[in-house]
C-alpha cells in the first residue's frame, strides 16, 4: 500500500468518470500530436525538397502550382515552355545553374521525370544498384518507387500518358530500368527518372500514332548545342520542356530575374521559399483553428477532472478524516488528491499520445501511394515530451482546489457526526 | 496511560466545557458516560489528538499531546491510538486486507501480512481478507473496523458509541470483542457512550 496504489484504487472505483476524462483529454492531446507530427514531417520534407532551388520557371499560371508540381510533384504542370526560352535563360549571367524538367507521364501513379544528372545531384542522390540513365528510354528509379513498383534493374515497363491512373498506355515503348537510387529522403525517392528525349519520344509517338514510325536519321553536325545535354537536331521549334530549375549566382538575381522572366512570352517565375511561406500561411489559419479547438478540449478535460474530484470529496470526507485518524498528515491527503488528478491526466496524455501516433500512422499508410507527402507515426519528437509535462501540470492544476479542501478537512467535526 | 488535569475546551461562540481530572492506568478498561451533548465525543477527540486542547494537561502514553503539533501529532496518533466509531467508516474502494495495509502505511509502520492475517483470524473474518468492503455485512464491517484499530498494537483503543446502533445481542458481542482485543494487544480501552447496557460491564467510569 502506498499513495499511488491508494489513488489508483479510487480512480478504479470511478470507472465511467475516468473513462470520460481520459477520452476527453486523450482527444485533445491526440489532435496536438497529429498536428505536431504532420506539420513537422511535411515542413521537413518541403524544406529538403526545396533545398538548392532558388527559382522555378514554368509556363504562365499559378506560381504555387509550379512549385507544387515541379518541386514536390503533387500538382499538375501549368503547361510547357519552349526549349528555346530555357536555353536563353541559362545564358543569363545571374544564373549559376539550371536543371530542365519534362513531366507528363507516369507509371502506376508514380511520375516519370525527364531531366539530366544534375537533378539527382541536387538532392545528393546516389546509385544503389546499376547506373544512371544514359540512353533514350533508360530509366533510373527512386528507392521507394522501385519498392512500390516491384521493379529491378533490367525490368521493362510501358509508361502511361498523364499523371493519374488510367491514362493512355504508351505500348511498345518499353522503358528499361538501368539503375536504382539509394534512399535520399527527398523527391527523388518516389520518381522514375529518364532523359528528356525519352519523354519527347513518348509524345511524338502519341501524336503520330497510326503512322509508320519515322526512322529519324540524324547526323552529328545537325546537333544543336545546348547547356542541358539534350540531343536535339535541326531546330528548336516545337521542342518544349515543363520547367527549368534555377540556381542563382548572387542575391541580385532574386531581384532582377523575375521581371526579366515574366516579361518573356509564356514564362512564369516562381520562388519556392516565397510560395511555401504563402501556402503555410494559408494552411496556418486552419491549423491554428484546429489547435485552438484542441486546447479548448484539453481545458474542458481539466475542468471535468476538477469537477469529478471536487464532487467525489463530498462522499470521501469520512475517508479523508479516517485516514487522518490513522496517522496521515494533512500534506499526505493533499498529495493523495493531487496524485489522483495526475494519474487521470497522465492516462489521458498517454491515450492521446498513442491515439495521435496511431492516427498519423494511419494517414501515412493511406496516403503512401501518393508518395511525396507520406508521413509516419513511428517517429518521436522532443516536443512531445512537453505533452507529458502538460498532462502532469494539468493534473496538478485540476486537483489543486480539491486537494486544498482535503488538506483543510476538519477531522473532528466530520467524525463527530457519525 | 491517560491522564488529564484541568482540561477544558471551548468551541467558538459556546461556553467552555471543563473536564474533571482523570486517569486511566495501563491496560485498564474505562467508560466515559453522559447524555448527548455533554462533551463525551469532544473529550475523546481531545484524547485522540483530533482536537487540539486549549487549556490543561493531557498525557497519553507518557506524551503530552498539547506539545505535539501537525505531522508529529498525526504520526503519534497513527502509532499509539486505535479509533473506532459508531459506523465502521472503512475505505469502500479497498479490499479488507488493503484497508488494514493502509492503516500500517499511514502509521509509517512496515506492512506486515502476517500481523494482518493474525488479527483477522482473531476476529474470525480471515476468510474475508480479499473481499471488498461493500460485500460484507454490517457486523463484519464493524469487526474489520476493530481489526484496523488494534492492528498497529496501539497503547490506547478509543471507541465512540460503538454499540449505539446495535441490538442487545450484537452490542454485547462487539463489547466482548473490544475488551478481548484490547487485552490481547495490551492496550487500554476507553469507550465513550450513553449506552446504559454497557455500564454494568466496565467498572471504571468517568461520568460527565
Amino acid at each position: 500500500m502506498n499513495l499511488i496504489v491508494l489513488s489508483w484504487n479510487y480512480i478504479k472505483g470511478q470507472k465511467l468518470n475516468t473513462l470520460l476524462n481520459t477520452l476527453l483529454l486523450g482527444f485533445g492531446i491526440a489532435i496536438i500530436v497529429v498536428l505536431l507530427l504532420v506539420s513537422t514531417q511535411v515542413q521537413d520534407k518541403f524544406s529538403r525538397n526545396a533545398q538548392g532551388v532558388d527559382m522555378v520557371v514554368g509556363a504562365k499560371g499559378s506560381p504555387l502550382q509550379i512549385i507544387l508540381c515541379n518541386i514536390f510533384h503533387i500538382d499538375f504542370p501549368t503547361g510547357n515552355i519552349p526549349l528555346k526560352d530555357a536555353i536563353w535563360l541559362s545564358r543569363n549571367r545571374l544564373i549559376a545553374g539550371t536543371i530542365p524538367l519534362a513531366l507528363g507521364d507516369s507509371y502506376q501513379t508514380l511520375r516519370i521525370v525527364g531531366t539530366n544528372a544534375k537533378y539527382v545531384e541536387l538532392y545528393g542522390g546516389e546509385i544503389a544498384e546499376g547506373k544512371l540513365w544514359s540512353d533514350d528510354l533508360e530509366v533510373t528509379l527512386g528507392s521507394q518507387a522501385a519498392r512500390t513498383l516491384g521493379l529491378g534493374v533490367g525490368d521493362k515497363f510501358s509508361g502511361e500518358h498523364g499523371m493519374s491512373e488510367g491514362g493512355h498506355v504508351h505500348e511498345d515503348h518499353n522503358y528499361k530500368v538501368v539503375g536504382i537510387l539509394a534512399p535520399s529522403n527527398s523527391a527523388l525517392d518516389n520518381l522514375i527518372m529518364t532523359n528528356i528525349e525519352s519523354v519527347w519520344i513518348m509524345h511524338a509517338y502519341e501524336e503520330e500514332e497510326g503512322e509508320e514510325e519515322h526512322a529519324h536519321e540524324h547526323s552529328e553536325d545537325e546537333l544543336i548545342e545546348n547547356p542541358f545535354g539534350i540531343k536535339v537536331y535541326h531546330d528548336l521549334e516545337g521542342k518544349e520542356i515543363t520547367s527549368l530549375i534555377l540556381q542563382f549566382r548572387g542575391p541580385m538575381a532574386a531581384v532582377q530575374l523575375p521581371r526579366q522572366i515574366n516579361g518573356r512570352g509564356n514564362l512564369q517565375a516562381a520562388s519556392p521559399a516565397f510560395e511555401m511561406a504563402r501556402l503555410l500561411n494559408l494552411v496556418g489559419i486552419g491549423v491554428d483553428v484546429v489547435q485552438g479547438f484542441a486546447y479548448l478540449i484539453i481545458f474542458i478535460a481539466g475542468l471535468s477532472v476538477f469537477i469529478a474530484l471536487y464532487n467525489s470529496l463530498k462522499e470521501r470526507k469520512y475517508d479523508l478524516a479516517i485516514m487522518r485518524s490513522m496517522g496521515a498528515s494533512r500534506l499526505k491527503l493533499l498529495l493523495h488528491i493531487i496524485l489522483e488528478g495526475m494519474i487521470i491526466t497522465f492516462l489521458g496524455g498517454l491515450t492521446g499520445f498513442v491515439l495521435g501516433h496511431g492516427v498519423v500512422e494511419l494517414i501515412g499508410s493511406m496516403t503512401s501511394e501518393s508518395g511525396q507527402v507520406s508521413v509516419t507515426g513511428r517517429i518521436f519528437l522532443t516536443e512531445e515530451l512537453l505533452i507529458i509535462v502538460i498532462s502532469f501540470a494539468l493534473g496538478v492544476v485540476a486537483s489543486f482546489i480539491p486537494a486544498i479542501t482535503a488538506y483543510r478537512t476538519d477531522i473532528s467535526k466530520v467524525l463527530a457526526k457519525g | 496511560m491517560v491522564r488529564i488535569k484541568g482540561l477544558s475546551y471551548q468551541y467558538t461562540g459556546a461556553q467552555p466545557v471543563a473536564y474533571p481530572d482523570w486517569e486511566v492506568a495501563q491496560g485498564d478498561h474505562s467508560l466515559i458516560l453522559g447524555g448527548s451533548g455533554c462533551g463525551k465525543t469532544t473529550l475523546l477527540h481531545l484524547l485522540a489528538g483530533l482536537l487540539k486542547s486549549q487549556q490543561g494537561e493531557l498525557l497519553v502514553a507518557g506524551t503530552s499531546l498539547p506539545q505535539l503539533g501537525g505531522v508529529k501529532l498525526d504520526s503519534f496518533r497513527g502509532k499509539n491510538i486505535g479509533l473506532i466509531f459508531q459506523k465502521p467508516h472503512l475505505i469502500n474502494t479497498l479490499s479488507v486486507k488493503d484497508n488494514l495495509k493502509l492503516a500500517q502505511y499511514l502509521a509509517h509502520l512496515p506492512q506486515d501480512h502476517k500481523r494482518i492475517s493474525d488479527v483477522l483470524s482473531a476476529l474470525d473474518i480471515a476468510g474475508k481478507a480479499n473481499a471488498k468492503v461493500y460485500e460484507l455485512s454490517q457486523g463484519q464491517q464493524q469487526r474489520v473496523a476493530i481489526a484496523r484499530a488494534v492492528l498497529n498494537k496501539p497503547k490506547v483503543v478509543m471507541a465512540d458509541e460503538p454499540t449505539a446502533s446495535l441490538d442487545d445481542k450484537n452490542a454485547f458481542g462487539v463489547l466482548d470483542i473490544l475488551e478481548q482485543q484490547a487485552s490481547d494487544n495490551q492496550a487500554s480501552l476507553i469507550i465513550a457512550t450513553h449506552d446504559q447496557r454497557i455500564k454494568d460491564r466496565i467498572k471504571t467510569q468517568l461520568t460527565l
